[in-house]
């Protein structure tokens, strides 16, 4: 409002309508001419005539604006009533202007020293204080306004931090609420890398396990996989049972997300000694896991209804990311031709292949990565498997597995090389690579034995006669015996 | 003698002040008679018993009244006989004799702007003593309006509390006593007269 209108009497907004203002002076004359002059103008006026009922006023009924008297006595001045409203956290929003007939510089400068805003002398002119009144009034206004925006972003802070600061490292939080584009959140095309891991045969063995003994070999698992991808600032958008899907390079734009994601990957595979370390320190079973890293654009963004909005990534990249890791056995890291492509440092791959992954049109390489150079320079121990040939070879049927369903069709091979962790078997059928398979041993008598394997093809050096690799990805106890009886018969003998 | 012809003072300056409202401030003029008629002497006394602080105190008030009220004269004399007075504090003879004769001139110019006032016709500002003596009320009324009048003093409302002063009877005891209260903002005697109305007194 301009101060022209002020001074003409009529309250001209709305805004002013609701504005306190406390008139405090000790002669009562003095408190009619402001009255007078401040009266009709859409303030609420209250009156005061000494610093102590001033005080009371305020802290009950917290005005914008206290037109102060200096000299009240015999209680205290208008200095140390200011000196009270400015200590009290209840009354120190309300704005003090000094209206006294003191005319020296020196009592100006203790009153605006003291916390008060501005200094009339007495006798005052009406338009002055009208104008004045009506300026303090606006900065009041504004100030909290600006107070109010600054809970209402501390809240949305505190939503981002709370939404993201499961998932995300206290530096990338701290980055996402210090940069206003960061704070976009909306939904947006972006080229970033795409991590999923998974456990191997985790489901078979929670069946095996009490509920909180999955709980428990889950929590420790995760626990660790958390702080491994936060440290390498890849946000998690999901966790689903004992899987992870990350990203990296969203929200934040990471110039190295795919070299970032396959380092952590690396990192993952790195730390899974250690959690297996607790498991069996805690008398729970050892874990496998296998990750797939793709890079590509996708879009990221808050996806939801008002009620629950989650940040995440779509697109068809995304699955390439997930049929990927479902490609990889355990320890495995495997990574897309588009990600070694956005990575600068070297790689060191064990073997690449070719997969026709349902839903594509082309088939995709995938890279079995067990080392990345510098600056992380991290590398896979290489885990050497000691085959026995098997005197006698063992009877094995098996089926493959298409999505999570056993196929119908059920063949028969021979167990004839076996490790700890892998077998090669021999028989008439050819498998595809990385195939999953479900086995059995079957007798002398042809019988089938009690218990299931669960593995994948890992090799297929001999598809024309159908001999391949497997390695066990999961194996019921009786079974497992029975291998490791196998294996120890050959190892003796 | 109307407002226009009165002697010592910024008639114009003062009616802006106050927005054109002439019942205001010919009462104002007649509570600066009433209040501070006797403000010179005052100042006399406290200056010989050397109480320099309240004598100070007293013309300081009377400096911002007489400005509020544009009584220019009076004013300045007011203001000069404030630093007269700090300059007492840590001077001699010489600036007591310098205070003396400021007060002097005060003293003659407030005799003035009192003589001028007493000229003036009372008009619509001067209240007429109340007829009807206290007039007894209902309790409810009673206690509602001394919750009210209380609520209205805590916040320094004095429209609130003019609300329900005007509840009152018109030409009432109660309602004459409470609005020369709420007229001095002397919210300690409104909450005073209150208590006595609450208990029927």
């Amino acid at each position: 409002m301009s101060n022209a209108n002020r001074s003409h009497g009529a309250p001209s907004d709305a805004a002013t309508q609701s504005e306190t203002i406390l008139l405090v002076d000790d002669d009562p004359t003095n408190l009619q001419v402001l009255r007078a002059a401040l009266d009709g103008r859409g303030f609420k006026l209250l009156m005061a005539r000494s610093g102590e009922a001033a005080l009371k006023v305020a802290r009950k009924a917290h005005p914008e604006l206290i037109l102060l008297d200096i000299m009240m006595p015999p209680g205290i001045d208008g200095y140390e009533t200011c000196r009270r409203l400015k200590e009290d956290p209840e009354m120190r929003d309300s704005a003090v202007v000094f209206l006294s007939s003191l005319e020296e510089t020196e009592s100006k400068v203790k009153g605006l020293g003291l916390g008060a805003v501005d200094y009339i002398t007495k006798p005052f002119q009406i338009e002055e204080v009208a104008a004045r009144v009506d300026t303090h009034l606006t900065i009041h206004r504004l100030k909290e306004s600006l107070a109010r925006k600054n809970r209402e972003l501390e809240k949305a802070n505190q939503f981002i931090r709370q939404a993201f600061g499961r998932f995300l490292s206290d530096d990338v939080v701290e980055q996402l609420l210090d940069s206003p584009e960061g704070l976009d959140l909306g939904g947006e095309e972006r080229e970033v890398t795409i991590l999923m891991s998974d456990l191997r045969a985790f489901t078979p063995l929670a069946a095996r396990l009490e509920p909180k003994q999955v709980i428990s070999v889950l929590n420790a698992y995760l626990e660790k996989m958390v702080e491994v991808i936060t440290g390498y600032q890849g946000t998690i958008l999901e966790i689903m049972g004992d899987a992870i899907v990350v990203v990296f390079g969203a929200p934040l734009h990471f110039e190295d997300h795919a070299e970032r994601g396959v380092a952590c990957a690396l990192a993952m595979q790195l730390t899974m000694p250690e959690v297996n370390a607790q498991l069996e320190a805690e008398g729970l079973p050892s874990l496998e896991m296998g990750i797939g890293v793709h890079s590509g654009k996708v879009v990221v963004g808050n996806i939801g209804s008002q009620q629950r909005t989650k940040y995440d990534a779509i697109g068809h990249h995304v699955n390439i990311a997930g049929r990927i890791e479902s490609h990889t056995t355990g320890g495995q890291v495997m990574i897309s031709e588009d990600t070694r492509r956005a990575v600068p440092s070297p790689l060191e791959i064990r073997r690449e292949l070719q997969i026709e992954p349902k839903g594509l049109s082309k088939s995709l390489t995938l890279l079995d990565v067990v080392g990345v150079g510098a600056p992380y320079n991290f590398r896979l121990p290489q885990e050497a498997q000691d085959f026995a040939a098997l005197a006698q070879p063992a009877r094995v049927g098996f089926s493959v597995l298409e999505e999570k369903t056993v196929g119908r069709s059920e063949f028969e091979g021979r167990l004839t090389r076996l490790a700890e962790r892998e077998a090669e078997i021999e028989g008439e059928s050819a498998v595809a690579p990385l195939a999953n398979l479900k086995l059995w041993l079957v007798d002398a008598e042809g019988r089938r034995l009690d218990g299931d394997l669960y593995a994948k093809v890992v090799e297929t050096p001999d598809a024309v006669y159908g001999g391949f690799r497997i390695r066990f990805t999961s194996v019921d106890p009786p079974l497992a015996e029975r291998l490791a009886g196998l294996l120890a018969g050959q190892a003796a003998s | 003698m109307d407002l226009e012809s009165l002697e010592g003072f910024d008639v114009d300056d003062a009616l802006h002040r106050l927005r054109g409202n002439r019942g205001l401030y010919t009462k104002l003029l007649h509570d600066l008679a009433a209040r501070h008629g006797g403000d010179a002497e005052r100042i006399r006394e406290a200056t010989l018993a050397e109480n320099l602080e309240v004598a100070r105190q007293v013309a300081h008030q009377l400096k911002g009244v007489a400005g509020n009220l544009s009584a220019s004269g009076l004013h300045a004399a007011a203001a000069e006989l404030v630093l007269a007075l700090d300059a007492c504090g840590a001077g001699g003879a010489g600036e007591r004799a310098r205070a003396a004769e400021l007060l002097a001139r005060l003293e003659e110019r407030l005799a003035r702007a009192v003589r001028a006032i007493g000229s003036l016709s009372q008009g619509a500002a001067t209240r007429t003593a109340p007829a009807g003596g206290a007039v007894p009320l209902d309790a409810p009324l009673r206690v509602e309006l001394a919750g009210a009048l209380r609520q209205a003093v805590e916040l320094g409302d004095v429209e609130a509390v003019e609300s329900a002063v005007a509840r009152l009877p018109e030409g009432s005891q109660q309602r004459s006593e409470l609005q020369e209260l709420v007229d001095v903002f002397d919210f300690a005697g409104v909450e005073r007269l209150a208590a006595e109305l609450e208990r029927g007194a």
